[in-house]
């Protein structure tokens, strides 16, 4: 499974202004749930910190992989988004984080789960990746970096 | 250079919150750790690296480890292995 199967420019969000985690997944949420009406903002954001209660989604390097179940998710849905300052995520290696890959998957997906996981670590674990990333101009020039 | 094969018992495989705790384990000891496939062995103390075995229920990984205190890092991974990552199933 590739990026390019899971994110779309609609769902790429440049430089999103956030002053904590929380606030963060928030904003998120809400964003998303006008994405696609059957997500419900509420339950997402829910889900999200949820998760994060089980230990932080900030895997070092200032990026953070956000993730959850959700009931009215029928395929693996991506969005990436930028904040235009970092934000304390209680990450790994207590580094501010400033990348996000949300990944929203349904109840079911176990193994697909994990083939996304890996991908999603094959690319942003590389150095140059994530500094286009952080150098891109807007949305568009983030998404067509993270499909390429 | 210890090698041991550990075999993914959990339910969810090595996922993210499963790396995390693998690599919890692992970043306590000072020794060298790799764990992967033959081909594919990668850092046992980097979760992003950890991440890309995709390892799912069932996969036979092996763990290499060298260094002082290789004997206890290996029985503290398996030992949390085993624990289906304390997961319980």
């Amino acid at each position: 499974m590739n990026i390019s199967d899971i994110l779309t420019l609609e769902r790429t969000f440049a430089n999103l202004e956030c002053a904590s985690k929380k606030r963060t997944l928030e904003s998120i949420s809400q964003w998303l749930g006008t994405k696609k009406s059957s997500f419900d903002s509420k339950e997402l954001f829910n889900a999200l910190i949820n998760r994060e209660k089980l230990g932080s989604t900030g895997f070092g390097d200032g990026i953070a992989i956000p993730h959850c179940r959700l009931a009215s998710c029928t395929e693996v849905t991506g969005a990436l988004v930028r904040l235009t300052h970092a934000v304390d995520f209680d990450a790994i290696d207590q580094h501010p984080v400033d990348l996000l890959f949300v990944l929203l998957v349904p109840l079911e997906a176990t193994d697909e789960h994990l083939q996304i996981l890996a991908t999603l670590a094959g690319s942003f674990g590389r150095p140059e990746f994530r500094e286009s990333l952080r150098l891109a101009a807007d949305a568009h020039a983030m998404y067509k970096i993270a499909i390429a | 250079m210890i090698n041991q094969k550990i075999t993914i018992i959990n339910k969810l495989g090595l996922h993210a919150r499963a790396a995390a705790k693998l690599v919890g384990v692992t970043g306590r000891h000072g020794c060298s750790i790799q764990i992967g496939t033959e081909g594919k062995m990668v850092d046992a103390k980097s979760i992003m690296s950890v991440m890309l075995l995709a390892a799912s229920q069932g996969t036979i990984l092996d763990l290499k480890v060298s260094g002082d205190g290789a004997q206890q890092a290996v029985d503290d991974v398996l030992q949390l292995v085993n624990n289906f990552f304390d997961e319980g199933e």
